[in-house]
């Protein structure tokens, strides 16, 4: 097949401290191509984190190197917009201008109307002139997806931007998520600890070891969508990744 | 719970009131019992009050001291915001100049008073001078901590959507930190208005510190000694109340939420 938009390639990375030296990445390799859906699945304080920041450029490997569409990552990119786990919009700016923040050379009509489609897309009509103090948490992440994908973004990286939400407003993102994401086949990158939220959401589950970090295996998800989570292939997938992770499946 | 305190209007209204009341009753009794020809009685202060705006006095130093501030306050905002922010922001300025800044600031500012004076003379510079002081160091600190504590997922956002320079000072840098500044805003008047009335009993020959003092070396008047500290509350009331109205500025509600 044709190069991949995402070629992470032998990454080490390693926090010095003063007397004591933490590796959190040991030796990462793997490849995405345009249009997937990868989780980064593993347990809370593996390096995941660590690893999406390192590919979307915010923080430097201590080996290896991170190529997109054949370039090498030297910093953030605004084609390649960084979804955080909370306050990652800005409180003093209301939804619509939140959502206009990277389209601040487009004309102003041309913005207004980007910025219209995404707020409808996300569900927000009637909210443009909110402040996000003024939103649900929920609300808060919808209006940064939406900003994300105002700019027309080829990458999206994800880091888990439904943690701090409540399990049913979670379940409700996830499914919009993938709704946007079958509609607009941007490549995503999203870290998650939960493993019904990985295979529910992703194309390839990349499952990692606890610190130092290493791929521990890759799952492909074939499941058709809308994804049915009862179904035997389903469980059958959610079985073999906590065989993996050393998870019981019954409590 | 709640109900017991804050839910009832009438209590907020009239429990203010009748402890002000209770105060003054005690101080009226106070003195009509020692029978003290010198301190005033309430009644006294407010003829004193009286006298005050009949001689014109009371309008021209109030404005006089207002004025000080306003320029002292104003000079000090100008200069200590931006150099706050550029402490905050830039490491190398941060380094060469926060040690002086630091040594200047425990500085009292009526310790000044002298080189005030020596620089200034006997005018309005040398109150403003002193009020700029007192301003500035507060605003400088605040301004440069509330840089310090932005949250990097803010900057990073920015960056990410390809903001860098200016536009990130102007679009991240300097609305994130409004909050804290405008708070220090208020504290830093408040602290203006205390330091005026201090410079004006040394430096000036006009203003509500100069009221005070002339009225106590000029015939022991202390019913416009009283009446003089009694203004100068009001005011430092008023201006406080008007400073916390910034607060509800739509754009930086957020940072005073449950503050």
């Amino acid at each position: 097949m044709d190069r991949p938009k995402i070629d992470v390639r032998d990454l080490w990375k390693r926090f010095d401290g003063q007397g004591t030296s933490i590796e959190v990445l040991s030796g990462v390799s793997f490849q995405v191509h345009d249009g997937e859906f990868v989780c980064f699945l593993g347990p809370s304080g593996s390096g995941k984190t660590t690893l999406l920041q390192i590919i979307g450029g915010f923080d430097a490997p201590s080996r290896g190197e991170v190529l997109v569409d054949g370039e090498v990552v030297a910093g953030p990119h605004p084609k390649r917009i960084f979804v955080f786990q909370e306050s990652g919009i800005f409180p003093w700016l209301q939804v619509r201008q939140n959502i206009g923040l990277g389209l601040g050379e487009l004309p102003p009509l041309e913005r207004k109307r980007i910025v219209s489609h995404y707020i409808e897309m996300v569900g927000l009509s009637g909210f443009e002139a909110a402040y996000p103090h003024e939103l649900s948490g929920g609300m808060k992440q919808r209006v940064q997806v939406a900003r994300a994908l105002a700019v027309n973004p080829d990458v999206l990286y994800m880091d888990e931007p439904f943690g701090a939400l409540d399990s049913l407003t979670r379940l409700k993102m996830r499914a919009e998520l993938v709704r946007i994401w079958e509609r607009e086949r941007r490549t995503i990158l999203f870290v998650t600890h939960d493993i019904d939220e990985a295979i529910q959401l992703a194309t390839t589950v990349i499952v990692f070891t606890p610190r130092p970090t290493r791929i521990q295996t890759v799952i492909e998800v074939p499941l058709p969508r809308p994804r049915d989570l009862e179904s035997p292939a389903y469980l059958a997938i959610k079985e073999q990744i906590c065989q993996e992770m050393g998870v019981p499946l019954r409590i | 719970m709640r109900e017991r305190t804050t839910g009832n209007v009438l209590f907020r209204i009239v429990s203010p009131v009748a402890v002000s009341g209770l105060l003054v009753a005690l101080w009226w009794i106070a003195v009509s019992m020692t029978r003290d020809s010198i301190m005033p009685t309430p009644l006294q202060v407010a003829l004193g009050f009286g006298e005050l705006v009949q001689k014109g006095l009371l309008v021209k130093y109030t404005v006089a001291s207002l004025f000080r501030v306003t320029w002292g306050y104003l000079l000090a905002l100008s200069l200590g915001v931006p150099l706050g922010l550029a402490l905050g922001w830039f490491a190398p300025v941060s380094i060469a100049v926060n040690p002086i800044i630091q040594l200047l600031r425990p500085i009292s500012p009526i310790a000044w008073t002298p080189l005030a004076i020596l620089w200034f003379g006997v005018s309005d510079l040398s109150p403003i001078f002193l009020i700029f002081l007192s301003t500035f160091f507060p605003v400088v600190v605040a301004s440069a901590a509330a840089v310090g504590q932005i949250n990097r997922v803010y900057v990073r956002s920015a960056i990410n959507f390809g903001i860098s320079g200016y536009a990130l000072f102007r679009k991240v840098i300097l609305p994130a930190s409004v909050p804290q500044i405008l708070t220090a805003m208020r504290v830093a008047l408040g602290v203006a208005w205390l330091v005026v009335v201090a410079a004006e009993m040394i430096a000036v020959n006009s203003g509500l510190g100069f009221l005070i003092i002339d009225s106590r070396n000029a015939g022991n008047r202390y019913d416009l000694v009283v009446a003089g500290m009694v203004i100068i509350g009001l005011i430092g009331l008023v201006l406080d109340l008007a400073m916390r109205q910034l607060r509800r500025i739509k754009e930086f509600e957020w940072g005073f939420l449950g503050g």
